[in-house]
């Protein structure tokens, strides 16, 4: 066996060098599906998300970025669903429903226990 | 299966880890046990170069290969995912220092299809999980005789996360029931201990979060004719909402083997990409 020692430490030195030099995500892209990447001010927000037909969720066992797709695809192609837009680091989902046959209250919860996470709670527009 | 044959169908086999961690925050060489939604298809790509050595009385063999290894995956539902492995040996290179021959070679290794299924699910927070998965399937001889066992051999085995904060822990254990004869014969007992940790961000962003992780890993391998290896495998893994790149290198670090070469170290670069 002739195990190359240097390899070891050139690996780690990489992988510490990688993390320091990542620069933190720009909040410029918003991961909303159904409208463009772009910021959302607040009256976009709301626009986008209008309290009148807007569900909140909250999520549980989002490990990583990843199973941010698996919830955002599948409540995207949810019939009734207009966007949605996952916050990962608190859990947060909020899905605008569409004005004329909205997603129910069901259907939610039904697309979330099919990507496989947690439904801690859910609130439905009044 | 020739003797080199064996070393190249299980660095594919490292590279694979028996196929069943497309899926995010998940190791690089070993599994984990997390699941794309249902109806989620993910396709993972990668390559791996893989230098070994073998001693003998007709003389010293050094070996190379390069191999790449498609793995498609598709959830049925929120807890069945179903898991194909394509490896396919680029090259390999065998240089005889006595008498100085080269031999090249390439084709298909087995293919292997398995099944995920998870018994237990604990959401203890908004981004952490515990899980355990049984996992099943076989390996089968679609390829070459060079880097096939020509057997279908039934694979069983269990995966457990562990995911909090910024650390996640994985444990699994694969054993894979050789139904061939004579030498091919061999049981293989894979094992995996991992250790990654998101380096950045410290705190995920709101939106189109991404993620840098680090990866400490340890593979081993245990086979029935008493050959056992044992790698730790850094790695750097960089994850967004759609996409994995990641790299990895894997070191031996304790090789007791009599049935094939050594492996000396192997690297792995790839990709992951979820529709």
């Amino acid at each position: 066996m002739k195990p190359p020692f240097m390899i070891v430490p050139t690996a780690v030195a990489t992988l510490l060098t990688a993390g320091c030099q990542t620069a933190p995500p720009s909040a410029d892209d918003a991961q909303i599906s159904g409208v463009p990447s772009q910021a959302q001010s607040p009256d976009e927000e709301a626009t986008a998300f209008p309290a009148d037909r807007t569900a909140t969720l909250w999520v549980k066992g989002l490990a990583c970025p990843y199973c941010v797709h698996n919830i955002d695809r599948q409540l995207a192609e949810t019939t009734g669903v207009e966007r949605v837009h996952v916050d990962l680091p608190t859990g947060k989902v909020r899905v605008a429903l569409v004005a004329d046959h909205p997603a129910t209250r069901q259907q939610l919860v039904k697309v979330i226990d099919d990507s496989g996470f947690t439904l801690d709670r859910i609130e439905m527009p009044r | 299966m020739t003797r080199i044959g064996r070393i190249i169908a299980l660095s594919v086999l490292v590279m694979t880890g028996v196929g069943v961690r497309a899926h995010a925050q998940a190791p690089i060489n070993s599994n984990v046990a997390l699941q794309p939604s249902k109806g989620g298809l993910i396709i993972r790509q990668q390559f791996r170069y893989t230098e070994g050595e073998q001693v003998s009385p007709m003389g010293d063999l050094d070996i190379e290969s390069a191999s790449t290894i498609t793995t498609l995956v598709y959830s049925v539902s929120d807890k069945l995912t179903l898991i194909l492995d394509t490896p396919f040996v680029l090259s390999r290179r065998i240089e005889n220092r006595t008498m100085g021959s080269d031999d090249t070679d390439s084709g298909f290794a087995d293919l292997r299809l398995l099944t995920k299924f998870r018994l237990y699910r604990d959401d203890f927070g908004p981004t952490d999980t515990a899980r355990f998965d049984l996992i099943g399937g076989f390996e089968l001889p679609a390829g070459r005789d060079e880097f096939s066992s020509d057997s279908i051999d039934p694979i069983l085995g269990g995966v457990f996360s562990h995911i909090e904060g910024r650390h996640a822990f994985d444990a699994d254990a694969i054993w894979k029931f050789n139904t061939g004869g004579g030498e091919r014969g061999a049981d293989l007992l894979k094992y995996d201990l991992a250790y990654l940790y998101r380096l950045s961000p410290e705190t995920y962003a709101s939106t189109r979060p991404t993620a840098l992780f680090g990866a400490v890993e340890l593979n081993g391998f245990y086979e029935t004719n008493s050959d056992n290896e044992l790698f730790v495998s850094p790695g750097i893994q960089y994850v967004t909402t759609r996409w994995i790149v990641e790299a990895t290198v894997q070191l031996p670090v304790w090789q007791d083997l009599n049935h094939r070469a050594e492996r000396d170290f192997i690297v792995g670069i790839g990709f992951r990409v979820q529709f």
